[in-house]
């Protein structure tokens, strides 16, 4: 019972109509500190619920969620605030960047709520975007927007990074470049990342691949030689 | 269409219910309001109007100064347009009721059989209690909102006012209430003036014709025909009646001259009587006096001849006075002069008295010397014989002495003893040796021894004795003979003593006899002194009594001046009293004049409805709404307009995608935008049906009911008016679908393949702010992102600020318009004019009336007075300028009329002077008619003479136009006196008297026409001003509901549109109340710039709104108070405070998952 983050019978029910549908049913998962963890399942399995709900966006209905001994499950709306606040860093398919902000100011508007935020300055310039730190989203590609947004997410300092389909608006060489980013980050700075994606081909460059279907985890595998991202191919 | 396209429609209603609501809710109010207030006068006059139709309320009053007949009343009757006529009896007196109170009453009469459907029974009254009267002496009494309330009428009697002695025969005496009415005539709260009593009418009651009992009507109440079924407040009732007009008015001209012919010539007559009767009671008098004084003449010479006549006396009485004093003097020195003689003779006779006195003394003397002489000569004697005896006792003795010694011897010799010595010593030795040797012997010589011894002890013996005796008797005999001599002598002296003692004595006899004569002259001088003292005295007393008598005439001549006196004085008082007598006659007399004066017309008067007070009032009420209505609603439907046209153009934008996948889908354009079309038409349509259907009665309905307030109107009707609500229907539908039909224009030109892409989110672009770097680097973070965000989105930022602009700019108009007008009673009727009363005049003859006078003189009732002419004149105007009339103002003294009305310009409060070269007007009308200071006025008088003058300045003033001329000036100008019509009074600070009571007195007083105090038209002012409040609070409320509004919807447009923005922030783990500051930072400063914008907007507005309101006569304050700056600024803030705070739990409602989801 010491892994960084368990799931244990976690369920979550949505109401359509008539029709009670659990988004997730029962998952029982870990992941241990440190891990570049990738999610991977179709359409309406149930991984962004499971991030969601690990991202304290949204909150189970049964089961028990901890991250570093914290029960997240339990947390009050106000107690899953500061938790995104100080614990997590979300990066989205959609980059979600505020169009009115420059890259440094969508990152300092994150590093300024933070209690040991990076500087904002050499995130970006970490994600490669030193010479696009005052240029507005607009004026950016979907890459260099990603950038910005995982910029934003590391800036925060957060026990936890994750991402959703972070790759999902990207082209194949862009995607690939973010997903390196995300790698790279995990490593240099053994940071936890936990990456959902459709696309089972990558699977190979995470640590602990957890498969989902149906709203439960049908895998979760550990894998010893992680191939650097440059190789895999889909 | 098919079914699936119109489900999407009211899908999307259902998912966007809250736009949708408050386009609905918007629309709503804009057409509500707008439809409401325009069809709130036309409402409040046809309620009247069904009210007056009703009551069959009389379309004409006709009155003579004359009195009506029968004659006129079948004249009138005969009138082809007339549809009915109701002569009645009106008359105002003062009635007492049983209780004692005193009510300044006016009694109507009504038609026959009041309860049956009479056609001539007009001004219908409605019974509210009790019954009607049915005989003489009965009464019902008419129920308003101001009089007649509080009693319980139904029973009690009504007295005539004792004072009353003009009605004492005109109508009966006591009334009996029976019951209580409502009637058409009195409505509103207005007071209605009498020139009887109190001057303001306290009690209206209606009793039967036969309590009356005069020979003419006092009225005709007509009803033309066809006029009921028109609005009366309409220009076409005005047109069916101006036909009447022109029958009846030469009707009037005809039937009028005829009686004033027939009533002139006897007042005349009677006048002229009076005017004899005058003349001759003043010639009676002036005789009479004439007589007394006359008489008083008589006395006054004979008082003058009786004092001279004690002057004479007077004059005489100190003649004699001097004559006596002139006789005594002479007596008196007569007297002396005879006095001075007997005492020169009794000195003589003292003299020689002396004289003889000092002989009589030597002869005294000398015979004194004489007796002391023989004195002498007899003690010489005396001693002589002494001397004598002397010697011979000495003799004796010394004989016996020696007859002893030789008796001795003889013895001696016996005894033989021989005697040797003879001696006396021998003598001596011989005794002692005898003794020795014979005692007895010598015992016998014992004397002799003694008488020897005593010898020797002399020193002395016998034998010297004896020669001593002998010498002694020689001298004796010598002085015996000296003696002798001297008697001799004596008595010779004694005789020639004696011999002149004789002759003094002879001298003293005459003396005496002189004296004797000199005693009798004497006393002969004391007896005429007597005699004639009594004689002076005599003449004296004689004169005492002529000064008595002088005095008694003295004192008779005062009282006779004195009762002179009386009798100027007695004559005096007649002829005050007699003059005074004289004066009442003669005012009397012109009091007669005046009223011939004033019946000399002898003209119909024809009123109309408008003459009604509550009509007329009304009907200007129900203009100040239709003024205010005009603007205020259009500026807010516009605001109204602005935010649907707002929510639409997002909705469009919003659904873009939508658009984009319906566009390859295949459908056609018109297709597509035909859903947004149909959205917003069922939004606007709904809301207007909704607004129309509330706002058209509720407006109008709190309008009225308000003005019910102060008009007893029974009926608050709102009928539907169509135009109204379709001109502001449409026009907020149109709106709204044209901004809808633009929007999606907007979007369906683009190419369907980009309108499936998300719409390229809006560029951050950077504001100028950034490029002022030391602000900009100072700034924090947030209002870095604040500021960017207000400038990124131009257009919602000019939206926000417009819609919350015009809320402010609409509270402030609505607190504005109630400043306005409720400043012009305390400006005009508490600083402009410094008068409370003003007193008008039928003509200038009433300043001399006096009883005015004394009224004007005590200065417990009235503290100054000046008299002014009131010319009401018209302009003449410019091309185009309405011909508006105005008061030529004229004061009898130029220097004072400052102290009464305030001269001064209204923005800086300079005073302006009036001087004698002064030409003012009055505000509004330069306004009115673009006059400027040094432009000329033309003005044409009340006698329609023309004149035009240079204006010299322009004051602030509020009610009426006027036009300040010096007297000098406008006699010049029109070549007419300007005769004083009116007296502005200026009341004691603490005067205690009630106005009603002074009112009373003033309209006893000769040729005044009306007094009426500044607080009474201050308060019926104030009564308008109430109404107006209620107006005010409803545009507040109304304002207020559509800011709120307005406020709602911005700010969900601004978090809808920002929806994914909050999300993320949200993600971040920025706590709820962050978020919201966030988003509010904008919202507030918005807010904020739009409250400044609007106060500024707001005074334009308001000053739009005043001056399109304004009646042509008033001008309302034009500044707004600073409070309601404040106000209109605290309630824009609250509301969005309210907003904001009902928004803050969609802001926490806004789910992270959903918005995360989809693509920008």
């Amino acid at each position: 019972m010491s892994h960084f983050i368990e799931f244990e019978k976690v369920c979550k029910y949505y109401t359509m109509g008539e029709n009670k549908i659990a988004a997730a049913d029962h998952i029982s998962f870990y992941v241990e500190k440190g891990e570049f963890c990738i999610i991977v399942g179709p359409s309406g399995a149930g991984k962004t619920t499971v991030l969601n709900m690990l991202g304290g966006m949204d909150t189970c209905d049964e089961g028990t969620i901890l991250l570093d001994g914290n029960k997240i499950s339990g947390y009050s709306a106000k107690e899953l605030t500061v938790y995104r606040r100080f614990d997590v860093g979300f990066v989205f398919q959609f980059y979600n960047l505020v169009q009115n902000l420059t890259a440094l100011e969508n990152v300092e508007l994150a590093s300024e709520i933070c209690r040991e935020p990076l500087d904002a300055k050499d995130t970006l310039i970490g994600v490669g975007l030193g010479e696009r730190l005052n240029n507005f989203p607009a004026q950016l590609s979907g890459g260099e927007q990603q950038r910005v947004a995982i910029a934003r997410a590391l800036a925060k300092n957060p026990k936890i990074l994750l991402c959703d389909e972070p790759t999902g608006a990207l082209d194949y060489n862009t995607g690939k470049a973010v997903l390196g980013l995300l790698q790279d980050t995990c490593r240099k700075t053994g940071r936890t990342v936990i990456v959902i994606t459709h696309n089972s081909a990558l699977t190979g460059m995470a640590d602990r691949v957890i498969r989902i279907k149906s709203g439960q985890a049908i895998s979760n595998e550990v894998n010893p030689h992680p191939t650097p991202v440059e190789e895999i191919e889909w | 269409m098919k079914k699936t396209y119109p489900k999407t429609i009211f899908r999307t209603i259902r998912s966007t219910l809250s736009r949708f609501l408050a386009i609905f809710a918007i629309v709503a109010l804009g057409v509500g309001f707008l439809a409401g207030l325009l069809s709130s006068p036309g409402n409040m006059r046809y309620s009247a109007d069904v009210y007056y139709d009703e009551a069959h309320f009389y379309d004409y009053r006709v009155v003579s100064t004359l009195g009506l007949t029968e004659e006129d009343l079948q004249a009138v009757e005969e009138l082809e347009q007339v549809e009915a006529v109701m002569p009645v009896y009106d008359s105002d007196f003062v009635l007492i009721s049983s209780a004692g109170d005193s009510y300044t009453a006016r009694m109507h009469s009504l038609p026959e059989d009041p309860d049956g459907e009479n056609p001539g029974y007009l001004n219908r009254l409605t019974l509210v209690e009790g019954r009607m009267p049915e005989k003489a002496g009965e009464c019902v009494v008419l129920l308003t909102l101001t009089i007649g309330q509080r009693e319980s009428w139904v029973g009690q009697t009504l007295t005539l006012d004792p004072g009353e002695t003009d009605y004492q025969d005109k109508v009966e005496n006591t009334f009996t209430v029976v019951g209580t009415v409502k009637g058409p005539s009195y409505v509103s709260m207005e007071p209605e003036y009498t020139t009887a009593g109190s001057g303001r009418l306290g009690l209206m009651a209606y009793t039967v014709p036969e309590s009356f009992s005069m020979d003419y009507y006092t009225a005709f109440y007509l009803s033309a025909k066809g006029a009921r079924a028109l609005n009366a407040f309409d220009s076409a009732y005005e047109a069916a009646i101006e036909e009447l007009t022109e029958l009846l008015e030469p009707l009037g001209e005809n039937r009028s001259q005829l009686r004033y012919e027939e009533i002139i010539g006897d007042a005349e007559e009677q006048l002229q009587e009076a005017k004899e009767e005058y003349e001759t009671e003043k010639a009676k008098a002036e005789k009479e006096l004439e007589d007394a004084r006359l008489e008083l003449e008589d006395g006054k010479k004979e008082l003058e001849k009786g004092q001279k006549e004690l002057e004479d006396a007077k004059v005489q009485l100190e003649d004699g006075r001097a004559e006596l004093e002139e006789n005594r003097d002479a007596f008196y020195s007569q007297i002396s002069s005879a006095r001075q003689q007997i005492n020169d003779g009794y000195a003589q006779i003292g003299a020689y008295q002396t004289q003889l006195n000092a002989g009589l003394q030597q002869i005294k003397e000398a015979q004194a010397k004489i007796d002391e002489g023989l004195a002498q000569l007899q003690q010489g004697e005396a001693q002589l014989e002494a001397a004598k005896a002397q010697l011979d006792e000495q003799e004796a003795n010394l004989s016996g002495l020696e007859a002893g010694k030789e008796g001795l011897w003889q013895t001696a010799a016996q005894l033989g003893i021989p005697v040797s010595d003879t001696s006396d010593a021998g003598a001596l030795a011989l005794i002692a040796q005898l003794e020795l040797a014979a005692p007895e012997a010598g015992e016998a010589f014992a004397p002799l021894k003694a008488g020897l011894e005593a010898l020797a002890a002399q020193g002395t013996d016998t034998a010297s004795s004896r020669a001593a005796l002998e010498a002694g008797k020689a001298e004796y005999q010598q002085n015996l003979a000296a003696a002798q001599a001297s008697r001799e002598e004596l008595s010779k002296n004694q005789q020639a003593l004696d011999a002149q003692s004789a002759s003094l004595r002879q001298q003293q006899a005459t003396l005496t006899a002189q004296r004797a004569e000199l005693d009798q002259s004497q006393a002969t001088l004391q007896e005429t002194i007597n005699s004639t003292t009594a004689q002076l005295n005599a003449a004296e007393e004689e004169l005492a009594q002529g000064q008595a008598e002088y005095e008694d005439g003295m004192s008779e001549l005062e009282k006779a001046k004195k009762d002179l006196e009386e009798g100027q004085r007695e004559y005096d008082k007649g002829r005050a009293e007699a003059e005074e007598k004289l004066a009442d006659a003669e005012e009397q007399l012109k009091d007669a004049e005046a009223e011939i004066r004033d019946i000399e017309t002898g003209k119909w008067y024809l009123f109309t409805r408008d003459d009604n007070v509550s009509f007329s009032t009304y009907d200007s009420n129900a203009d100040k709404i239709a003024a205010i209505a005009a603007v205020f609603p259009l500026f807010f439907f516009l605001v109204a307009a602005l935010v649907a046209l707002t929510t639409m153009t997002r909705m469009v934008e919003e659904e873009r995608q939508q658009v984009g996948t319906l566009k390859a889908l295949g459908y056609s354009s018109g297709k597509i935008a035909a859903k947004y079309l149909i959205y917003a038409a069922l939004a606007s349509v709904l809301g207007s049906i909704f607004g129309l259907a509330v706002g058209s009665n509720l407006f109008p309905a709190i309008i009225i009911s308000a003005y019910n307030i102060m008009y007893d109107y029974p009926y608050v009707l709102t009928p539907f008016n169509p135009v109204y609500a379709l001109v502001s229907s449409l026009a907020a539908i149109a709106c709204t679908l044209a901004a809808t039909l633009s929007a999606c224009w907007a979007e369906l030109k683009i190419a369907p393949a980009r309108l499936l892409l998300p719409k390229a989110p809006k560029a951050g672009k950077r504001i100028f702010l950034e490029y002022v770097t030391p602000l900009w680097s100072r700034m924090k973070f947030t209002s870095k992102v604040t500021a960017r965000n207000l400038f990124r989105y131009k257009k919602r930022f000019f939206m926000t600020i417009i819609g919350i602009a015009g809320c402010t700019a609409l509270l402030l108009t609505g607190f504005g318009v109630r400043d306005s007008i409720s400043d012009i009673v305390a400006l005009q009727y508490g600083e402009l004019n410094q008068y409370q009363l003003i007193i008008s005049l039928k003509d200038a003859s009433a300043l001399q009336g006096r009883e005015l006078q004394s009224i004007l003189g005590d200065k417990n009732r009235v503290a100054e007075s000046l008299s002014v002419l009131q010319d009401n004149g018209k302009i003449v105007p410019e091309k185009g300028a309405p011909e508006d009339n105005l008061v030529i103002f004229v004061p009898e003294d130029t220097q004072r009329l400052p102290d009464y009305f305030q001269f001064r310009h209204r923005r800086n409060n300079d005073p302006v002077a009036f001087e004698e070269d002064s030409v003012i007007i009055t505000e509004k009308l330069s306004e009115r008619h673009n006059l400027k200071v040094g432009d000329t006025i033309t003005v044409r008088n009340k006698d329609e003479k023309e004149a035009s003058f240079t204006i010299t300045d322009i004051c602030e003033n509020y009610v009426s136009h006027y036009l300040y001329l010096p007297k000098k000036t406008y006699q010049e100008a029109f070549s007419e006196e300007a005769s004083p019509n009116t007296l502005l009074c200026k009341l004691p600070e603490n005067g205690t008297e009630e106005e009603s009571h002074l009112t009373t007195a003033l309209l006893k007083c000769r040729d005044v026409a009306g007094a009426g105090f500044t607080t009474e038209l201050s308060k019926s002012f104030s009564n308008t001003i109430k109404n107006i409040n209620y107006i005010v609070i409803v545009l507040i409320i109304s304002a207020g509901a559509l800011a709120f509004v307005v406020l709602y919807n911005l700010t969900n447009i601004n978090i809808t549109e920002r929806e994914k923005e909050i999300a993320t922030i949200k993600v971040l783990g920025f706590y709820d109340k962050e978020v919201s500051a966030y988003v509010y930072r904008e919202t507030i400063l918005l807010t904020l710039f739009g409250t400044i914008a609007g106060l500024g907007l707001g005074v334009l507005l308001h000053q739009f709104v005043i001056r399109t309101a304004e009646i042509d006569m008033v001008m309302f304050g034009r500044s707004v108070y600073g409070l309601s700056y404040l106000w209109s600024a605290l309630l824009t803030l609250l509301f969005s405070l309210i907003v904001n705070l009902v928004m803050h739990r969609k802001l926490k409602g806004i789910s992270m998952v959903e918005s995360m989801k989809a693509p920008e």
